[in-house]
């Protein structure tokens, strides 16, 4: 079968199908969406857990003034010399702990106004309510516990965070969101296959005179099958199209409007990340059409 | 052209065969016509020939291909030396008659050349070039078996299968059909066809195959009832002599 004549039977299969197409088109739509949704979720982890714990692992804040209710900080803010005395203590926990960096509480005001720019709440932060506080990088971030237990209750430490128990609620629910997606999306991949099977043999039925000659006439299987598998890997792809298209409305609109908003801590995805998912998206709409109606096709259609 | 050996076809083990220890003959060029009532087992012969059904016992071969061991993927280049007219014509609606005539050779992947100068001839053939634009409703049933049959024969196969070809049309386009049929018979196509159509049959004289039950109870040269169109059986002697110079004979039913 010629080229031109397969576009031809194709085109005309599509005008006489298009309600079935249609079908075919939205299924695949809102499958690939949620495809493309958890795999964004998982790039959104990814990209989160890269930022922040290539920076940094754990915080050991200073005590300020307002701290009084906690026994190392009866003394009120941390001291010149308890400062120092946690830096030469956290130099000793050397090669454990990489890097340390030190922020004062005017630069710790200002990384506060930076990052939440937006946020009504700016305005009430200054520097006597913000502790300065070390940033700290281990070696091995899962032996935390060995700088907890060294610096809390130190002299001038108001107390030790670990960013891992920090982060992690945030992280659980963007897995959540990515194991929901995925769920959601292996749910629509099934309608979809069921409905691409429907379709095929609904449209192989409305054809089988067209069938029955090709097949008399002596035209290969390949030949037979190829525009039941053109005319739904055409309405697949352009499922995809669709649903790349609102990937990127929801990252460009939804969580860009996320970001500028105020509202994140963490490196957001953005359009680039919606690039590298989409020919994945394609990559799986091809797959799903072609190997549906083709094992439908042999299981049906009789040559 | 096409030979059958003691061919035997159950579809169904719980019910009677459809066909039992079938052998004949057929040679290139000739005429045959299959006659016999519904049920018969007419139609299961032809889908034997195109392979639609395996023998369930004795061995088939059509056009030089052994066909009850074939390999599926060999079983389109059988067909493309079949060319295939049914009763009801089996058109496409949608398409004009040359494009129902081109639609075999494009799903055959010939060049638009070839399908420019094949179409018409074929239509020639049937006398139909005058109605190529038409669509199949716009046609009498003679004319559409007509096209039917420029379509069978466009792709030149060595075999033509005519499956009651005149069983939807009156005897004034039964007898348009049979001539054209006669026609490409005429080129060297082998031609096999089904009937009912007794008065056809008497008028042609052509080979006649016989079945009844699912047997071949009669392979014979002349009309429906042989006997009724042998000549004057004074002017060749006795009524085996005439056999004996025709090769005409009734077979007798097998246990």
């Amino acid at each position: 079968m010629r080229l031109r004549f397969l576009t031809s039977e194709v085109w005309q299969g599509v005008r006489r199908n298009t309600s079935m197409i249609a079908s075919v088109v939205l299924v695949s739509m809102v499958s690939l969406f949620f495809v493309g949704s958890g795999l964004l979720a998982q790039r959104q982890v990814d990209q989160a857990k890269g930022d922040w714990y290539e920076k940094v692992h754990a915080f050991v804040f200073l005590c300020t003034d307002s701290d009084t209710n906690v026994a190392s900080c009866a003394g009120g803010e941390a001291s010149t010399a308890q400062t120092e005395a946690v830096k030469s203590n956290l130099d000793n926990l050397r090669p454990l702990v990489t890097k340390v960096d030190y922020k004062t509480s005017e630069q710790a005001v200002a990384m506060f106004r930076e990052q939440y720019k937006d946020s009504p709440y700016v305005s009430s932060v200054d520097a006597k309510s913000m502790p300065a506080f070390y940033e700290v990088r281990l070696s091995d971030p899962q032996r935390f516990d060995e700088i907890a237990s060294g610096f809390q209750g130190m002299p001038g430490v108001a107390h030790v965070s670990n960013l891992h128990q920090v982060l992690a609620p945030f992280f659980s629910f963007l897995n959540m969101l990515g194991v929901g997606s995925a769920i959601i999306a292996g749910l629509m991949v099934v309608c979809s296959i069921l409905l691409m099977v429907t379709t095929i043999r609904q449209v192989a039925f409305t054809r089988r005179r067209q069938v029955g000659i090709m097949r008399l006439v002596g035209a290969s299987s390949a030949t037979i099958y190829l525009p039941f598998v053109a005319e739904v890997l055409i309405a697949s792809l352009a499922g995809a199209v669709l649903a790349s298209g609102l990937l990127w409305a929801m990252v460009h609109f939804g969580v860009s409007g996320l970001a500028s908003s105020g509202g994140g801590f963490v490196n957001l995805i953005g359009d680039s990340d919606v690039l590298v998912v989409v020919p994945w998206l394609f990559l799986g709409a091809f797959v799903l059409a072609v190997s549906t109606s083709w094992v439908t096709l042999r299981r049906y259609l009789k040559v | 052209m096409i030979r059958f050996d003691d061919v035997s076809l159950t579809y169904d083990k719980n019910q009677a065969p459809a066909l039992e220890h079938v052998s004949f003959n057929i040679a290139r060029g000739e005429f045959v016509f299959l006659v016999g009532a519904s049920g018969s087992g007419k139609s299961s012969l032809m889908r034997l020939m195109t392979h639609e059904v395996a023998p369930t016992d004795g061995e088939i071969h059509v056009a030089g291909r052994e066909l009850r061991n074939m390999p599926r993927r060999k079983v389109p280049s059988l067909r493309r030396d079949i060319g295939v007219v049914f009763q009801d014509f089996r058109l496409l609606e949608n398409k004009t008659v040359e494009e129902n005539v081109a639609f075999v050779l494009e799903i055959l992947g010939r060049r638009r050349g070839a399908i420019r100068r094949a179409v018409p001839e074929s239509l020639e053939l049937v006398g139909l070039a005058e109605k190529a634009k038409r669509f199949p409703h716009e046609l009498s049933g003679g004319e559409q078996q007509r096209v039917a049959i420029a379509r069978a024969v466009v792709k030149q196969p060595a075999i033509l299968l005519a499956d009651e070809p005149t069983g939807n049309l009156d005897p004034a386009n039964s007898d348009d059909v049979v001539g054209v049929l006669d026609r490409i018979n005429r080129t060297s196509t082998t031609l096999v066809m089904a009937t009912h159509d007794n008065s056809l049959v008497d008028r042609l004289q052509r080979r006649v195959l016989e079945m009844k039950d699912g047997r071949l109870v009669r392979d014979s040269t002349g009309g429906y009832r042989a006997e009724a169109l042998e000549p004057d059986l004074g002017e060749l002697g006795t009524r085996s002599a005439y056999r004996a110079a025709h090769g005409s004979h009734r077979l007798e039913e097998t246990p």
